[in-house]
């Protein structure tokens, strides 16, 4: 309740044009994690997450005014930062021409030399699991799993309907556990 | 009852799964996000200057309206150059035309050339060409041979009838110069009448008052004794004054003063004759030739 008082203040603020600034600066505070870790599981480096992370505020920036309170501003937001993650990975297969496979082999490969990466062998091998996923699934999964968001708010987020999403979510769940299973 | 969410049992189905820590797994560098919201905060300032300033740049107004425009006519230009018309036109097919323009232009020019241009002249003109030409020459200097060796400046004949009529336009301008002058009538009867009228005023008489300047009788003694002395002074400077000085006094001295020796002697070797010596010699007594005897001038005079 009291994150939608919030989300109130930083929307009444945000159409104050001597307090929009005041406004945004609250907004990042609030989601910046939230934003860059959803970011960061879908493009694993730091530095790509950083940037598409920068580009997704840069997106809300531009369209907050725009924005209905019809929706959540945080499912609002995640969609801006899902569609940034999804132009990322796409322009990095279509910038080095290679299929989306070998995409998420270079990022499980970026994942074993990242420096910002300290979980153990068992954590290691779920991302690397994930990255065999679609993407789609892949966001599925890393909403349900671990951000615990109702598939309600993903569905708001994917704007795909709650019966995929269940049937997504155990489908990524069942390939997981085959992968890890697999690998062991 | 427990929410999908909140229910973990699905767990349950994949142990392999279940053992992964949900922990992230992911860090970040130290103070990322102490950071992130500065950098996302700049970031979107410059994102939206860029967007209403495209970058600091501006350009005139209708620059992207007209450009297209402006290339085409650069285009246009940079195609002229290219093929250096620079400008200039020629008539259609001049060049094509051209070749043969300049055939007839010199086949014209070898017509004219071989022919004399349809002119003729007289039978045997240039047969007799030389004598004419001769006689003309002869004509001319026996025109010049009349001329008596005189001769006149140069185009004194033709500035001669000028001349004349110049002279003659003078000459009438002058001549009734006081034709152009009139008087009123009578004029010159009255004026004579009018002179004398003016003349003819009485004159005014006035009285005038005589006064004596000198009253006393002592001013008749004192007249007389002035004059008695100016009289007496002059007959006393005369009788002792010298011949020389008389002379220096005269008016031949000083007519002659000023005509130089050589002129008179000249005059009198032309005009002396042998009765004027005892003249000569009677003035000589009374000059200032007292160095000299009278032989001495008699032998000269003789021998001159």
């Amino acid at each position: 309740m009291s994150q939608q008082v919030e989300d109130e203040e930083i929307l009444s603020k945000f159409r104050e044009e001597k307090t929009r600034n005041e406004a945004f600066n609250l907004l990042i505070k609030k989601y910046q994690q939230k934003i860059y870790w959803h970011v960061r599981r879908m493009v694993i480096n730091h530095d790509d997450a950083d940037d598409v992370a920068q580009d997704t505020f840069i997106k809300v920036w531009k369209s907050l005014a725009n924005f209905r309170n019809d929706a959540q501003l945080y499912t609002w937001m995640y969609r801006i930062a899902t569609n940034e993650c999804i132009t990322f990975l796409n322009k990095k297969k279509a910038k080095n021409n290679i299929p989306l496979d070998d995409v998420s082999f270079e990022l499980a490969e970026s994942l074993a030399d990242s420096t910002y990466f300290n979980g153990d062998r068992a954590q290691q091998k779920l991302q690397e699991a994930l990255l065999t996923l679609p993407d789609k699934q892949r966001l599925v999964f890393n909403m349900k799993y671990y951000d615990d968001m109702k598939y309600e708010e993903i569905s708001d987020v994917l704007g795909t309907s709650v019966g995929a999403l269940k049937a997504s979510f155990h489908l990524a769940v069942k390939k997981i556990e085959h992968h890890l299973l697999s690998n062991d | 009852m427990k929410s999908e969410e909140d229910d973990k049992t699905w767990l349950n189905d994949y142990p392999s799964l279940k053992q992964v820590a949900k922990s992230n797994p992911f860090t970040v560098p130290d103070g990322y996000f102490d950071e992130l919201h500065q950098r996302a905060m700049s970031r979107a300032f410059l994102d939206g200057l860029n967007a209403n300033t495209e970058l600091g740049f501006i350009v005139p107004d209708y620059y992207f309206e007209e450009f297209p425009g402006n290339l085409q006519s650069r285009i246009a230009v940079e195609n002229a150059f290219e093929n250096q018309d620079l400008g200039f036109t020629v008539p259609a097919n001049y060049f094509e035309n051209m070749q043969a323009n300049l055939q007839s232009r010199i086949n014209i020019e070898e017509a004219l050339e071989q022919t004399n241009g349809n002119f003729t002249v007289p039978a045997n003109y240039f047969e007799e060409m030389q004598a004419s030409l001769q006689a003309r020459i002869n004509i001319e200097e026996a025109l010049h041979r009349t001329n008596g060796d005189f001769i006149v400046p140069a185009d004194f004949f033709e500035d001669q009838h000028q001349q004349i009529n110049s002279r003659i336009a003078v000459e009438e301008v002058l001549n009734g110069q006081h034709e152009g002058f009139t008087v009123p009538e009578n004029y010159f009867d009255n004026l004579q009448k009018a002179i004398l009228a003016k003349t003819a005023k009485p004159v005014v008489k006035r009285d005038a008052v005589i006064r004596r300047l000198v009253t006393s009788g002592v001013f008749k003694y004192a007249a007389a004794a002035c004059f008695v002395m100016a009289i007496g002074g002059t007959v006393f400077f005369n009788q002792y004054e010298s011949p020389e000085a008389k002379h220096n006094r005269s008016y031949i001295h000083k007519a002659l003063a000023t005509v130089p020796d050589a002129d008179i002697i000249d005059y009198l070797q032309t005009h002396m004759d042998a009765a004027d010596t005892p003249t000569l010699l009677d003035d000589a007594s009374q000059s200032n030739t007292g160095t000299l005897s009278v032989d001495d001038l008699q032998k000269y005079l003789d021998t001159h």
